[in-house]
Formats: C-alpha cells, sequence, structure tokens
C-alpha cells in the first residue's frame, strides 16, 4: 500500500515537472504550486474521501491532458516563429531583399572584376560566388530574426494602410496552367551557368584562402570528379531538356507531366550514381581543412563523421527534390487539363 | 444521426461554447473562488470546463487585468483565490449587454425560420 502511495507521489511530480518546464522561468513555481492543488483536489474527489489509488492518478493526470498541451494552453500556443499575422509580410520583405542583394552585389562584383589588377579571374569569380551566397544568407538570416523578434513581442505592422487593390488577385486556373516563359529561361540560364562552372572551373567547389600563400581544399575528389563530369553534364543536359519542354508545351498538362516523370527518373538515377556514392567526395577533407586553418573539433559534433555521411544526406535531398517536382508536375498536370 | 454527424455536432457545440467560456467564468467571480471550486460550481450549473482549460484560462484573465489573485495559505492546502478586478467587473458587464443582444438577434433570426 505504502509503495503505492510513493508511486502515485512520484507520477504526480513527473507530471509537474514536464508542465513546469515548458513554461517561462517566472511563472514555473506559481502555476505548479496551483497544479498541485487541483491534482489533490481531483484525486480527493476520485477517491471519495480514501486514499487514491494509483489508477486514480493516472485517471487525474490523463484528464488534465498531456503536459506539452497543458503548457501549451498556459503559454497561449505561441509556438510558431513567424505566425500568419506575419508571414505574408516576411516573404514579400524577404523577396525584396534578397534580390536587391543579389542583384546590389552582382553589380558591385562586375565591377570589381572589370576594374581587375586582383590577379586571376578565375580566382576571383569563386571569390565573389562565395561571397554572393553568404550574403545571401546573411540577409535570410537577418530578415528572419527580425521578423521572429516582432512575432515574439507582438509589435504591430500597419498592413492594413495598404490598399487593397482588385488587380492583385491571382489569375483564374486557366491561366495559372500557362508556365510564364520567365521560369524555364530561368532554369536554362542557371543551367548553363553550372555547366561552366563544373567544366571550366572545377577549382570553385572547395575552400580557398587567399593569404600570403594560396590554400585551397577541395569538396570533391577531383581524379573522380575528373570521370564523372560526362554524367554531371548529362544531368544538366537532361535539365536543359526538361525547361525546353516548358517552353515549348506552354502549360501544365499530361503531357508535360509524363515527359517530366520521365526525365526527372534518369536524371535521379545519375545524380545518385555521381554523388552518392562516397568515391567523388574528397574523403580527406576535413583533415586538410584542419591542417591549413588549425581549428579545434566541436567536441558535441563528429565533423569527420558527418563528412563521411554527405553521400546519404546528397542521396536524401537528390530523391526529396525530385519527388517533390515530379508529383507538382503531375498534380498540376491533372488539374490543369488533359492532352493539347 | 450517424456518428461522423454526431461528432460534427458536438466540433459546433465546443466550438460555440468556446466563446462563452470567458462571460461564464467571470460571472462567477464576483466573489472570490479557487479554481476548483470554481470548477465545481460551473458543472453544478451545467457548463462544465476542463480544469485544462480552465486553469490557464484564470491566468490568462489576470493577466489580462480582469481578475486579481490571492494565495490562501491558512487553510489545510494553499489555495489561489481569484476574484474580477475593477476593470473586470466593467468588462463583465459589457459583454452581458452583448451576449443578450447576440443572442436575442440569434433567437430572432431561429424563431423566424421556424414558422
Amino acid at each position: 500500500m505504502d509503495s503505492n502511495k510513493k508511486y502515485g507521489a512520484d507520477l504526480i511530480e513527473r507530471y509537474l515537472y514536464a508542465v513546469a518546464k515548458r513554461l517561462p522561468k517566472e511563472q514555473r513555481a506559481d502555476i505548479e504550486k496551483e497544479l498541485a492543488g487541483l491534482i489533490d483536489d481531483m484525486l480527493a474527489e476520485k477517491a471519495a474521501g480514501g486514499e487514491p489509488s494509483p489508477e486514480d492518478v493516472r485517471a487525474v493526470l490523463l484528464e488534465l491532458g498531456k503536459p506539452a498541451d497543458l503548457a501549451a494552453k498556459y503559454r497561449g500556443s505561441k509556438n510558431c516563429l513567424i505566425g500568419p499575422d506575419y508571414y505574408g509580410f516576411y516573404i514579400t520583405v524577404l523577396k525584396i531583399v534578397l534580390a536587391a542583394v543579389a542583384g546590389g552585389l552582382a553589380i558591385a562584383l562586375t565591377i570589381g572584376a572589370i576594374a581587375g589588377g586582383r590577379g586571376n579571374l578565375l580566382e576571383y569569380f569563386g571569390n565573389a560566388v562565395s561571397n554572393l551566397v553568404s550574403a545571401l544568407f546573411q540577409a535570410f538570416a537577418w530578415v528572419t530574426v527580425v521578423f521572429a523578434l516582432m512575432q515574439r513581442y507582438n509589435a504591430k505592422i500597419d498592413e492594413k494602410g495598404k490598399q487593397w487593390n482588385p488587380s492583385d488577385l491571382p489569375e483564374v486556373p486557366a491561366k495559372k496552367a500557362r508556365i510564364p516563359k520567365s521560369e524555364p529561361v530561368a532554369g536554362i540560364v542557371f543551367t548553363v551557368l553550372a555547366i561552366v562552372l563544373f567544366n571550366g572551373a572545377p577549382e570553385i567547389f572547395g575552400i580557398h584562402w587567399f593569404g600570403e600563400t594560396h590554400a585551397f581544399v577541395p569538396i570533391f575528389d577531383m581524379d573522380v570528379f575528373r570521370s564523372m563530369l560526362p554524367f554531371i553534364n548529362a544531368v544538366f543536359v537532361l535539365g536543359i531538356v526538361k525547361e525546353l519542354f516548358k517552353l515549348a508545351i506552354e502549360k501544365y498538362n499530361l503531357k508535360l507531366a509524363a515527359a517530366v516523370t520521365a526525365i526527372n527518373i534518369v536524371s535521379l538515377a545519375l545524380t545518385l550514381h555521381v554523388f552518392a556514392s562516397p568515391a567523388i567526395w574528397n574523403a580527406d577533407f576535413i583533415t586538410q581543412l584542419q591542417a591549413v586553418q588549425s581549428f579545434a573539433m566541436p567536441a558535441d559534433f563528429d565533423l569527420v563523421y558527418h563528412w563521411g555521411r554527405v553521400p546519404h544526406y546528397v542521396a536524401v535531398v537528390a530523391v526529396f527534390g525530385c519527388v517533390v517536382d515530379t508529383m507538382t508536375t503531375i498534380a498540376k498536370g491533372i488539374r490543369y487539363g488533359r492532352g493539347r | 444521426m450517424s456518428d461522423e454527424q454526431i461528432d460534427f455536432v458536438q466540433g459546433l457545440v465546443s466550438e460555440l461554447r468556446r466563446g462563452t467560456l470567458t462571460i461564464s467564468v467571470l460571472s462567477q467571480l464576483t466573489s472570490p473562488k479557487y479554481g476548483y471550486a470554481l470548477a465545481e460550481t460551473l458543472e453544478a450549473k451545467g457548463v462544465p470546463i476542463e480544469p485544462g482549460t480552465l486553469y490557464p484560462l484564470l491566468r490568462r484573465l489576470e493577466k489580462q487585468g480582469l481578475l486579481t489573485s490571492e494565495w490562501e495559505t491558512a487553510g489545510t492546502k494553499p489555495r489561489k483565490y481569484y476574484v474580477l478586478s475593477g476593470d473586470g467587473l466593467n468588462i463583465y458587464r459589457q459583454m452581458c449587454a452583448e451576449w443578450k443582444t447576440m443572442a436575442e438577434n440569434l433567437n430572432n433570426l431561429i424563431e423566424r425560420e421556424e414558422q
């Protein structure tokens, strides 16, 4: 009997702890005390004056609900980074900021390249690309942080002041089925750029230091990379063919869906063949990095292990991307019309 | 009625009820009560509220300034008593007026329909 009582008390203690740890620190003690009183009262009623059994305790806790749910009710369930109030505005701002950063930096870097005097143009270009990428990530992070803070502190943005414009209404589905030309064109431009980089400047796929001496640690095993180039190019060419289909058919239909599906399957197989096996990756990447720039290995994150897992990660991302692209094309094809 | 319909109706009813929770709680707090006693009173009067909903609601109303609270430690168990604040009483009265108009209008709608 005594052990039963102890078990019940232990269960209650664990429940209170599970709720309290999900609450803001300043409220924890008070809410815990109040809930303890509540559980006590509920138990007294359940046991009708007698000694509550472990089953009674279980029943009462079940009635109160999952600790996470109860804690969420106390917090008022403001559980998202950026909620629906801000999301639309967040996306708009994000687009503008990213476009501005990319455009501005591209212009600046082009001018820099033309002005020259910085040695190897290829090196400069590689540097420029990595600058651009890190700038975009920074912009993304900052915009997100600002909006997350606004969400948290409930700042008000007056989006209501924005005049509603009927011409902003989305197009009706018949037109929506159309593929805007810009989409395949942009796809082709980027693919061409990728072909140029992969064939002409594989050196940019790595980490460079431009100190007194130039150090370079490649991401890929360069010999394997070169032997795999035909496969990589085949993936790119398939990608261009896919965009050409979109340009030619001009709208989502079952024919396009079939073509895209076939191309995606082949190029996924090729991508996995090239990038999902460890051979193409520079096995000594982490150790080489350390040799150039000695840094302390983080204790809780096994870099070497995770670098070894990179082929798996790449495979997951490739499969995921392929599935999403194929499914959306098929779904749009089905929705927007058969034939023609 | 099928099980599905019963579930559906229950969902609508609990949605309706959710909007009235605040008025129900405020109505019983002209004199100080602790959470569990309040839950029992409400249940006895046919407006049951789960403690897991009631307790967080009491906190929220206190934070919004409609209620004030005090720990009572004299008895066998320490208990937190809640009572309407001045603001809370004003707001409660306004809510009652709003509720009455709403109920009247809704009844009009329903009764017209039944004729």
